[in-house]
C-alpha cells in the first residue's frame, strides 16, 4: 500500500513515516501543500494523508484542486480543526474521512486500510485462497490455521496483489509499494521477494498461489 | 409588581384627563349656573320693570295698569308667578290671583332691585327681586277705563305721593331643572370623554411601545437565529434609534468578544493539539516497534524538544494571564535602553544571521530610564523577535531610539514586510493570532505582540504598531525617559491599568 503524507510538523512526519512503513505502507512524506499536490497528482498513492493548515497551500486548496485535476487517490484529512463544520466542509470537499489531532496510531493505521480496501472494492480484510489465509487487518498470513511469518516486503507484495486480485499486477507498481526504497528499476528486487513469497505460501500438491505473466508482471486469481 | 411603563403612563395620563374634565365641568357648570340664573333673573326684573310701567300715581291716587291677560303666568294654576304690591304704610296693594299669602320681601324701601332666592308660600323655592319706587304721574289714555284700579288707599285732593315695593317671584324649578339637565351632560360627557381618552391613550401607548416590544421579541430570538442579526425596526421612531443603535454596538462588540474568544481557544487548542498529536505519535510508534534504536533516539530528541515548545507556550501563557489581570510585580529600576536593546537582540542574533537579516541600531548610550530591566527586555525581545520571523530573507531591521523635546523618549523597529490584510493590523495583539493562518512556524505561537501590549503598560510605556505603504512594519515604543545627568525618577507602580495598544492604521502586518 502506498501512502503521501502531507503534514508540516517535520516531527510528525518523521515519527508518522516510520510507523506506517513499519506498518507495511510504502510511506513518502513532504511539508507544505504545494510539493504535496505535485505528488499527489503524479504519484499513484493509495491514500493520501492531508493536514489542513499548511504552508504555502493549505490542505482544502490542495483537497480541491486534486479534485479539479481528476484525480481519485483516496483522501485521509488529518488536522488539528475540529470543528463540525471543518469536517463537513472537508468530507464534501472530496475527502474520503477525517481524523483529528491528537489521534490514535493504531486508528489511522486501521482507516488507512480501509480505505484501501474500499479503493480496491474489498470489503472483508479476511482473504482466503485454499488453505491460505490472509487477515489484511491484522497483517497475519496462515496455512491451515498455522502462522506463515513474512517480511514486510513480501507481506506487501501479497498485500497488494490481494487486493487487485484477478489483475495483473507490473513489477513496477509492486516496487512503489516496498518497505524500504529499494532503488529505481530495481524490479530484479520485485521478483526476489515474489519468488521468496512464493516459496513460504507454497503447500504440497496445491496451486501456485501466486502466478506470473510473462512480460506483464504477477497475478493471485 | 414589576414596574409597568404602559401602566404608569397611563394611570398618570387618565388621572391627568380625569382631574382636567372634572375641573372643566365644574368651571363650565358654574359659569352656565351664574349666566342662566342671571338671564332668570333678568326677566323677573323685566317683569318687575313692566308693573313698575303700569303703576300710575295722580294725587296719591294708585292706579296699575294691569291686565291679567297679557300676564297668564300669574293666572295659571301650576307653578304659577307671583307678584305683590304694598304701599310705603305695609298695607298691600295688590297680590296676584294665584298668591297665597305674602312673599318673601326685604325690610325697608331700597329701590332695588334686590335679587334673592326665597321660599314661596306654596311650599315651592323661588327667586325674586324686590324694588321700590314711587309711581309717576299718567299720560291722559283712552284705555283707563279698562285698567285695574289697584288702589285702596286712594283719596280725594292733593296727596303727598306715595311709595311702592313690588315683590316679583317666580319658582325656580325650571332653572334648577336647566341646570339639573346641563350637569348631568357634563357628567355624561366628561364621563365618556375620559373613558374614551383613556382608550386612546391606551392604544396610543400600545403603539407607541410597541417599537420597545419589537425590539425585546427581536433582542429575544438573536440568540437563536443566524449570527450577525441586529434589530431592525420598520419604521423606528426617532426617540428609540439611539437604543437600536446601542443595541446593536453592543451586539457588534460581543460578536466581536466571541469571535476573538473562539479564535483565542481554537488557537489554544491547535497549539495544544498538534505538539500532543506529534507526542502520541512519537510514543505510538516507538512503544510498536522498541527495537528501532536509531528512530527511537530521535524521537526522544524530537520528544524533548516539543516538551521544551509547550513548556514556553504555558509560561507565555501564565505570563500573558498575570499581566492581563495586574497580577505581574514590577520592579522600576534605571534602566540603560541601548543595553537592553543590544541584549534583547542577542539572543536573537544566531536566527537572523541564518536568515541573513541585518540590524541598524541607533539607540543613545546616555537614554536612561525608570522601568523594570526584565520587563523591558521580554518587550524588546518580542517586538525584535516579530520583526526577525517576519522580514524576508536579507532585509534590514532597524531598531533607533530619540529623545523628545518633552522629555519622553521614543523607540522604533521596524522592518521590511508582507502588506497585511484589512483588519490584520487590529488584530495583531491577540493571543495566536498569526499573519500565517497555517500556524507553520514553530519556533513561536503568536503570542509576542499579545504580551508586548500586556507588558507595556506595566511599565508605563505605549506601544504603536503600524505599516506604511512601502510595507514597512514599524512598532514604536514610548514613554517617560529619565532626563539627563538626573538620577532616575521615583518609580511609578502602574500593575493594573488595561494593556494599551495603539494602532495606527486599519491595515498592517502580523503577530
Amino acid at each position: 500500500m502506498k501512502v503521501l503524507l502531507i503534514d508540516d510538523s517535520e516531527r510528525l512526519r518523521r515519527s508518522l513515516a516510520v510507523g506506517l512503513r513499519n506498518s507495511g505502507f510504502a510511506t513518502e512524506a513532504v511539508g507544505d501543500g504545494e510539493e504535496g499536490l505535485a505528488h499527489a497528482r503524479h504519484g499513484d498513492y493509495d491514500v493520501v494523508i492531508l493536514d489542513l493548515m499548511l504552508p504555502k497551500m493549505d490542505g482544502l486548496a490542495v483537497l480541491r484542486r486534486l479534485r479539479e485535476s481528476g484525480s481519485k487517490v483516496h483522501v485521509l484529512i488529518l488536522s488539528a480543526k475540529d470543528q463540525v463544520a471543518e469536517r463537513i466542509e472537508g468530507l464534501q470537499l472530496g475527502a474520503d474521512d477525517y481524523l483529528t489531532k491528537p489521534f490514535d496510531f493504531g486508528e489511522l493505521v486501521a482507516r488507512l486500510r480501509a480505505l484501501v480496501r474500499r479503493k480496491y472494492g474489498v470489503k472483508s480484510p479476511l482473504v482466503e485462497l485454499g488453505a491460505l489465509r490472509v487477515d489484511t487487518g491484522k497483517h497475519l498470513v496462515a496455512r491451515d490455521g498455522r502462522p506463515l511469518h513474512l517480511t514486510r516486503n513480501e507481506y506487501a507484495i501479497l498485500e497488494h496483489l490481494l487486493a487487485r486480485r484477478g489483475q495483473v499486477v507490473a513489477k513496477a507498481e509492486l516496487l512503489e509499494r516496498l518497505y524500504a526504497d529499494v532503488g529505481h528499476g530495481s524490479e530484479n528486487a520485485v521478483e526476489v521477494f515474489v519468488h521468496q513469497l512464493r516459496r513460504k505460501l507454497y503447500a504440497e500438491g496445491e496451486p501456485e498461489v501466486i502466478e506470473t505473466r510473462r512480460g506483464h508482471g504477477y497475478l493471485i486469481a | 409588581m414589576q414596574p409597568s411603563i404602559r401602566r404608569r403612563l397611563l394611570l398618570t395620563l387618565a388621572l391627568g384627563l380625569v382631574t382636567l374634565i372634572t375641573a372643566s365641568g365644574f368651571v363650565l357648570a358654574a359659569t352656565t349656573r351664574v349666566r342662566l340664573t342671571a338671564e332668570f333673573d333678568a326677566a323677573l326684573v323685566t317683569k318687575a320693570q313692566a308693573f313698575v310701567a303700569f303703576t300710575e300715581q295722580e294725587d296719591g291716587q294708585i292706579e296699575l295698569d294691569y291686565r291679567p291677560e297679557l300676564m297668564p303666568e300669574f293666572q295659571r294654576a301650576e307653578k304659577p308667578e307671583h307678584f305683590q304690591f304694598w304701599l310705603d304704610d305695609g298695607s298691600v296693594l295688590l297680590r296676584s290671583s294665584r298668591l297665597q299669602g305674602d312673599l318673601p320681601r326685604a325690610p325697608g324701601l331700597d329701590p332695588g332691585p334686590l335679587l334673592s332666592d326665597v321660599a314661596l308660600p306654596d311650599g315651592r323655592s323661588g327667586r325674586s327681586v324686590q324694588v321700590a319706587y314711587v309711581p309717576g304721574r299718567a299720560p291722559a289714555s283712552a284705555n283707563d277705563e279698562d285698567s285695574t284700579a289697584a288702589s285702596g288707599a286712594a283719596a280725594s285732593g292733593p296727596r303727598a305721593q306715595r311709595s311702592i315695593l313690588l315683590v316679583v317671584a317666580r319658582g325656580r324649578e325650571s332653572l334648577d331643572a336647566t341646570l339639573g339637565a346641563l350637569r348631568l351632560t357634563i357628567l355624561l360627557v366628561a364621563g365618556a370623554t375620559a373613558l374614551l381618552a383613556a382608550l386612546l391613550v391606551w392604544r396610543a401607548l400600545a403603539r407607541g411601545l410597541a417599537p420597545l416590544e419589537q425590539i425585546a421579541a427581536q433582542v429575544e430570538r438573536l440568540g437563536t437565529e443566524r449570527p450577525g442579526a441586529r434589530v431592525l425596526l420598520a419604521q423606528p421612531p426617532r426617540e428609540l434609534a439611539g437604543v437600536t443603535l446601542q443595541i446593536n454596538g453592543l451586539l457588534d462588540r460581543l460578536e466581536q468578544a466571541m469571535a476573538r474568544e473562539r479564535r483565542f481557544t481554537g488557537n489554544v487548542a491547535h497549539e495544544l493539539r498538534t505538539p500532543i498529536a506529534e507526542l502520541r505519535s512519537l510514543a505510538a510508534v516507538g512503544a510498536r516497534w522498541p527495537d528501532d534504536a536509531e528512530n527511537n533516539a530521535r524521537f526522544f530528541t524530537d520528544c524533548q524538544a516539543i516538551a521544551g515548545r509547550m513548556e514556553g507556550l504555558v509560561t507565555d501563557l501564565l505570563l500573558l494571564a498575570r499581566c492581563q489581570a495586574g497580577q505581574e510585580p514590577v520592579a522600576l529600576a534605571p534602566v540603560v535602553l541601548a543595553e537592553a536593546a543590544r541584549a534583547a537582540w542577542a539572543g536573537l542574533a544566531p536566527r537572523a544571521a541564518e536568515a541573513r537579516l541585518r540590524m541598524r541600531m541607533s539607540v543613545p548610550e546616555d537614554l536612561l530610564l525608570t522601568s523594570d530591566a526584565l520587563k523591558l527586555g521580554m518587550l524588546l525581545r518580542n517586538l525584535l523577535d516579530n520583526a526577525v520571523s517576519y522580514a524576508p530573507a536579507g532585509a534590514e531591521i532597524r531598531c533607533t531610539a530619540w529623545r523628545e523635546p518633552d522629555g519622553t523618549f521614543e523607540l522604533e523597529i521596524a522592518n521590511p514586510a508582507e502588506r497585511l490584510l484589512p483588519g490584520q493590523l487590529t488584530r495583531l495583539a491577540e493571543p495566536f493570532w498569526r499573519a500565517d493562518e497555517a500556524r507553520a512556524s514553530a519556533d513561536h505561537a503568536g503570542l509576542g505582540l499579545a504580551l508586548v501590549s500586556a507588558l507595556a503598560p506595566l511599565i508605563g510605556l505605549k506601544v504603536r504598531l503600524a505599516q506604511d505603504e512601502a510595507n514597512i512594519f514599524r512598532a514604536r515604543l514610548s514613554g517617560p525617559a529619565t532626563p539627563p545627568g538626573r538620577p532616575a525618577a521615583e518609580p511609578r507602580q502602574e500593575a493594573n491599568r488595561p494593556p494599551e495598544l495603539v494602532l495606527s492604521r486599519p491595515s498592517a502586518s502580523r503577530g
